[in-house]
């Protein structure tokens, strides 16, 4: 690395953490500040790796889930900015890492003593019955929406990866028609929208065959 | 079909109704089953958007780990380097540093779990196994059940797997991505059946030799060593290098046992 690059300074901490809730619910920029983010958050990874046995790839997906949860809350409006956008990453990078080890207690991965559980349950304020109660429910619903993301994934694979980076450009990130023929060599606007509105007829397709030949998925056809 | 979606139901699912609209809307959902489609369609939309998301971070954030930090002064990188090959002699020179060559432990069991945890690396498809770009639904369920697998997320990663294994041209990767996940969740016995079912006439024949070794892996977890060491001689010749030199070194560490 030469001198000059190392005494540039780096456009990414140029930016504040409005620009950045800006630009993550602004869609087509997000992955610009994502890229930032990545960069900028990046000393957690380092310091958490190895914390209680959580090795590199644990702490990896942790992180990549954890950014994942953070544009789903700033999207819904739920980051409301009383503290920095890093101290609230941070909080939900923890809880992904606590969700990793308690994982791997579970299915028997690593031997854990009382001291290693990050959360203690209160005995005042609860009864313990009414606790495990309560675990169990989220437990369950954990897996239900687990299940509902495995048949999501199953219909997404009906189509090719063109075809959903195409739905996902037109519906989620809401690129323009105009910008749409351009980006997938289409002819005009108008065939960028028919082509869009083949490609969700395909995925809903996809749905509606998933729900009828595999039971566990008939969630996606029902309310 | 209109060409957008009812804004409602990205208000929905982002979360972003007030509790009482919410309620409206779960009762037209509940009336109107095109509207549960188009819904479902988003969803997916959605969760594809977050894989995407997910494989960005975890990819850019693995490339910055092994780039070199920015802003350390060549001092501390000299000193470091110093540091670091003085600690690699003396590792060498220390007797029973490594794992392959230990005095033997106090039962087979331990010394199972100590070549299983010395010798493992977590399955990277590479080359002739992935890559490319993705055009049809068996490449795409590939490279998610792979995706899942980087996740250590296993159920998801079996499920997928196994719609695959009627798939003539992905078939054996499939039953090695899942013999893998098998192992990986704890689940031995069914990862060396699992493992064992991928053929000889994989293609390419990587595929077969990787099962092999993984398989081996996984009988030496399950404290079946001889079964391990027969396993790892059927790693022939023709096989990529890293392979055979995996191989060589676990037969030796089998033999020290």
């Amino acid at each position: 690395m030469s001198l000059f690059n190392r005494l540039r300074k780096n456009p990414c901490t140029e930016y504040t953490d409005d620009d950045f809730v800006r630009m993550i619910q602004g869609g087509s920029a997000s992955e610009q500040a994502f890229r930032c983010l990545t960069q900028l958050y990046l000393d957690m990874v380092r310091k958490t790796t190895g914390y209680k046995g959580l090795t590199r790839e644990d702490v990896l997906t942790a992180y990549s889930e954890a950014f994942v949860q953070l544009r789903k809350n700033v999207i819904g409006d739920q980051f409301q900015a009383k503290g920095s956008l890093r101290a609230y990453f941070s909080q939900i990078f923890k809880n992904k890492c606590f969700d990793i080890l308690r994982k791997q207690t579970t299915i028997g991965k690593k031997e854990t003593s009382y001291e290693d559980f990050p959360v203690q349950i209160p005995d005042s304020t609860h009864n313990a019955e009414q606790q495990i109660i309560e675990d169990e429910e989220e437990q369950a619903e954990q897996k239900r929406q687990e299940q509902r993301k495995v048949c999501l994934q199953k219909a997404s694979s009906w189509l090719t990866k063109r075809e959903n980076d195409y739905l996902n450009d037109f519906y989620v990130n809401k690129i323009k028609p105009k910008e749409m023929s351009q980006r997938y060599a289409l002819k005009d606007e108008r065939s960028a929208s028919t082509t869009a509105v083949t490609y969700r007829k395909k995925l809903k397709e996809a749905i509606l065959d998933i729900c009828q030949t595999d039971p566990a998925c008939r969630v996606l056809c029902s309310k | 079909m209109e060409n957008r979606l009812d804004p409602d139901i990205e208000r929905y699912l982002r979360q972003q109704m007030p509790p009482g609209e919410r309620h409206l809307f779960e009762q037209r959902l509940a009336a109107d089953p095109e509207l549960v489609a188009e819904t479902s369609a988003l969803e997916a939309m959605l969760d594809y958007d977050d894989r995407k998301l997910y494989s960005q971070i975890y990819t850019d954030a693995e490339k910055l780990l092994s780039a070199p930090a920015p802003g350390l002064l060549p001092k501390w990188t000299m000193a470091a380097a110093a540091f670091l090959v003085l600690a690699l002699v003396a590792w060498f020179f220390w007797p029973g540093a490594d794992p392959a060559t230990q005095t033997p432990a106090s039962s087979p069991a331990k010394n199972d779990s100590l070549i299983y945890a010395a010798h493992y690396d977590r399955l990277r498809l590479s080359g002739s196994l992935s890559g490319g770009t993705s055009d049809n639904w068996q490449e795409v369920s590939r490279d998610s059940a792979y995706g899942f697998y980087q996740a250590k997320k296993y159920d998801q990663t079996l499920a997928i797997t196994a719609r695959l294994y009627n798939q003539p041209s992905f078939k054996e990767e499939a039953r090695l991505l899942a013999g893998v996940s098998l192992l990986e969740s704890g689940r031995t016995t069914e990862a060396i059946t699992q493992l064992g079912q991928v053929s000889a006439e994989a293609k390419p024949r990587l595929i077969f030799h990787q099962a092999l070794l993984y398989q081996a892996l996984a009988q030496i977890r399950n404290h079946q060593a001889p079964q391990a060491a027969a396993t790892l001689r059927q790693i022939t010749a023709d096989a990529d290098p890293d392979i055979r030199e995996q191989a060589g070194k676990l037969l030796k560490a089998l033999e020290k046992r």
